[in-house]
């Protein structure tokens, strides 16, 4: 190849987008790297860990055959974390103490807790917003970033009163709650010089949902109902069995007992895999709505998520997680953006010349929040 | 093969600018100093070699991202291995060697602040509690023994048999003239307790249990058991303690988030008790101003003797006795290194004693319960 093959050196006009997750040999070495330096560290280590598994599993991601790059420091996260724990758990904590130790009255120290339980459901939603923010400022490809432009308080609001309405309506209102909050952080999202849209309300969810509801109350309460019978009888026979006061009622004792024991075993065997493939039903629908509204330039995305493969994902996610003690964290993760870029579909095309560096300053600390609440995976 | 490129070597290259997302097909060329980028309408830029930077480490076995100080956001791509070979050594500081050192670094670091981290958590819960327990104001301790107060002995009855109590409080009276540093008269609360027990509260007060009083050997084996738990009070040990719980619960949630294992697993009677013991030190000091208490008030150390011995015995003895029972006869008995105690407690010189109390009176403190009870 040589240069005059192109003029001017630029590449690519109006061009499809592909985005592949190609897997790179690496990470099993990196987690037992990580573990070993973190037990050295007493864990102060793990937000550069945090850091090194992101830049691995980011460089994974394939858009148009360019790597995403993501150029977050540990310093920062380490700094993020630092300032929450002195500027907000502190504080509270101190408060908390405060109360105990100088009211009479357990009321108040009830009500202590309580505001800062509300504090904490608050700051859930800020750190969750900041931790984009954060992540998005990282994420680069061909030297462009995101940004996430919108006022971390005002989602944190949005989300803090909705998630109290969540139990209050019984959780009718997820849907809406999931709809409203995606739609308001992919509208402030940008990509170098342009910005996601979204759009599309929650009615379309409500179908699905009602499906995932109705299944969960009328099949699971039932089983549940089972176990607490159960436990009631294998209690009652116990209280039998210590005061001894009728031994020849042996059979009745031992068909308690069978129910007793089998109402958990129905339960895990029944229910629990029931509610799981509901979640995951209702799950698949949500995520390839989100996608469906979400739009970027002339781009539109399909995702192709299903609930069997969901709950395929969640079970060997779940057994990584529990045979590893937690260590195999990282190929959770991989598995998890696995998934969504291989049912990714990007329709339509782009021109890339029309993408220009984002303004503004990025975050010049980490998500704090986020890291100290452990909100989610990455 | 692998081979070291030579001096202006060029390779093909993609070039992003960092100002858009457009892809730019370029030449590079390996200069003196610097690397020179060009595509067909001429040299595009050119960066020095010691400003260069790799988002991750260049290797021959793939594809060398670069990015210059100079540009953060501009990225270099070249797909050679020959190129990466050259351009670490033009520019060592992307090699992984080189990574390895500033990870290196980092892990050094941090093992600093841990080793700071420790040192500071150690003084925190060791050092700072007694301070913070003297500091106190006596409302917080007030509550907090009330706090204390009610979660042990909640739903116990509270033994308060008129003689039992008159007898009780001529003992505290003794005692206590006998303190010379005391800043208050500590009130004595016998509850009927299902364990053999006594404890400091804090705010200065202290509780026995009913079965401890009824089990007693006598007056000299009570007087000694409150002499103890003066010296507890005196120190301010559960205050102490219980600041230490905070501590650690505070620096749990600060470093775990919520959702504290150890408040859960405190609470109610066997957390406080458990919560409550107190070091080998501790109770030597205790130890300690009981004897100074009894001998001041002319009281019998036999009698501290034969309650030690008893909790061995009991001890000992633990198999038949509930869960319950033997959770708290562990408790008592890592109150350390009783046979030690013992020792010096025979050791003492003897020294002039009067009795305790009267046949009459000892009767009436051990039935102070059986009003209660009624
Ligand atoms: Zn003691």
């Amino acid at each position: 190849m040589s240069a005059d093959q192109v003029s001017g050196g630029a590449v690519d006009g109006e061009v499809p987008v592909k985005i592949q997750y190609l897997p790179k040999p690496g990470l099993g070495a990196l987690v037992i790297k990580n573990l070993f330096l973190n037990i050295l560290t007493l864990f102060i280590y793990s937000f550069w860990a945090k850091t090194e598994v992101r830049k691995h599993i980011w460089s994974c991601v394939q858009v148009m055959d360019e790597p995403l790059e993501y150029t977050g420091r540990g310093l920062e996260l380490f700094l993020g974390f630092i300032i929450v724990v002195f500027v907000i758990m502190l504080p509270l904590s101190a408060l908390q103490t405060y109360v105990a130790l100088a009211s009479e009255d357990l009321a108040v120290s009830y009500l202590a807790n309580t505001v800062s339980a509300l504090i904490i459901l608050f700051l859930v939603g800020v750190g969750t917003y900041r931790a984009r923010r954060y992540r998005l400022s990282r994420t680069l490809w061909r030297g462009i970033r995101g940004t996430l432009t919108g006022s971390s308080w005002r989602y944190g609001a949005q989300s803090f009163i909705m998630l109290i309405l969540l139990p209050l309506s019984l959780f009718w209102t997820m849907p809406w709650m999931n709809v409203s909050l995606t739609s308001r952080m992919t509208r402030e999202m940008t990509f170098g010089s342009r910005p996601f849209s979204f759009s599309g309300g929650s009615g379309p969810l409500y179908k699905p949902f009602a499906i995932f509801w109705f299944g969960t109350t009328v099949f699971a309460l039932p089983f549940l109902a089972l176990v607490i019978y159960g436990l009631v009888f294998a209690a009652g026979s116990a209280l039998l069995g210590d005061f001894g006061t009728d031994n020849s009622d042996a059979t009745n004792g031992t068909l308690v007992e069978i129910i007793g024991a089998a109402g958990p075993i129905l339960t895990i065997a029944l229910a629990v895999p029931l509610f799981l493939f509901l979640r995951a039903f209702y799950t698949a629908a949500e995520l390839n709505y989100l996608a469906a509204c979400t739009s970027y330039e002339n781009l539109r995305f399909r995702l192709q998520a299903s609930a069997w493969s969901l709950v395929g994902l969640m079970i060997v996610n779940t057994l990584i997680l529990l045979l590893s003690l937690g260590i195999a964290a990282p190929f959770v993760q991989q598995r998890l953006v696995r998934y969504l870029c291989d049912r990714l579909t990007v329709d339509g095309s782009l021109n890339v010349a029309d993408i220009l560096q984002a303004q503004g300053e990025a975050d010049k600390i980490g998500e704090g929040i986020a890291e100290v609440f452990d909100i989610d995976a990455f | 093969m692998n081979t070291r490129p030579g001096q202006n070597a060029t390779f093909p290259g993609q070039f992003f600018d960092g100002k858009s997302a457009m892809a730019q097909k370029v030449v590079v060329r390996l200069s003196t100093n610097v690397i020179v980028m060009s595509h067909a309408d001429g040299e595009i830029g050119s960066w020095t070699y010691k400003d260069l930077l790799a988002p991750e480490p260049v290797a021959p076995n793939k594809p060398t991202r670069l990015t210059h100080a100079t540009a953060p956001y501009a990225r270099l791509v070249v797909d050679a291995p020959e190129f990466a070979i050259g351009i670490v050594e033009r520019a060592p500081q992307l090699s992984r060697r080189a990574d390895r050192k500033r990870t290196f670094k980092v892990v050094a670091a941090c093992f600093a602040a841990a080793l700071i981290v420790v040192g500071a958590l150690y003084a925190f819960l060791t050092i700072a509690p007694r301070q913070a327990a003297f500091m106190m104001p006596d409302e917080w301790r007030t509550n907090l023994g009330n706090q204390v107060l009610t979660a042990v002995a909640g739903s116990s009855p509270h033994c308060t048999a008129e003689k039992g109590a008159a007898a009780i409080n001529q003992l505290r009276q003794r005692l206590s003239h006998a303190d010379a540093g005391i800043q208050s008269v500590p009130q004595i609360f016998v509850y009927d307790l299902p364990v053999k027990n006594a404890f400091a509260l804090p705010g200065g007060h202290i509780v026995v249990s009913g079965k401890l009083v009824r089990e007693a050997t006598g007056p000299d084996a009570l007087a000694g058991v409150l002499a103890h738990e003066m010296g507890h009070v005196a120190r301010r040990d559960s205050e102490t303690q219980l600041i230490r719980y905070l501590g650690i619960s505070i620096v749990e949630t600060l470093l775990f988030g919520g959702g504290s294992y150890l408040s859960e697993t405190i609470g109610g009677t066997a957390g406080y008790l458990t919560l409550l013991r107190y070091s080998r030190d501790a109770e030597r000091r205790a130890d300690d101003h009981a004897i100074a208490l009894l001998r001041d008030a002319g009281i019998d150390p036999a009698g501290l003797i034969s309650f030690f011995r008893q909790i061995q015995e009991d001890k000992g003895g633990s198999e038949e006795s509930s869960a319950t029972e033997e959770t708290f006869a562990s408790i008592l008995s890592t109150h350390p290194g009783l046979d030690e105690r013992i020792e010096v407690l025979e050791a003492l010189e003897p020294w002039e004693t009067t009795p305790t109390l009267t046949a009459q009176q000892w009767q009436a403190l051990i039935t102070i319960c059986s009003q209660a009870a009624q």
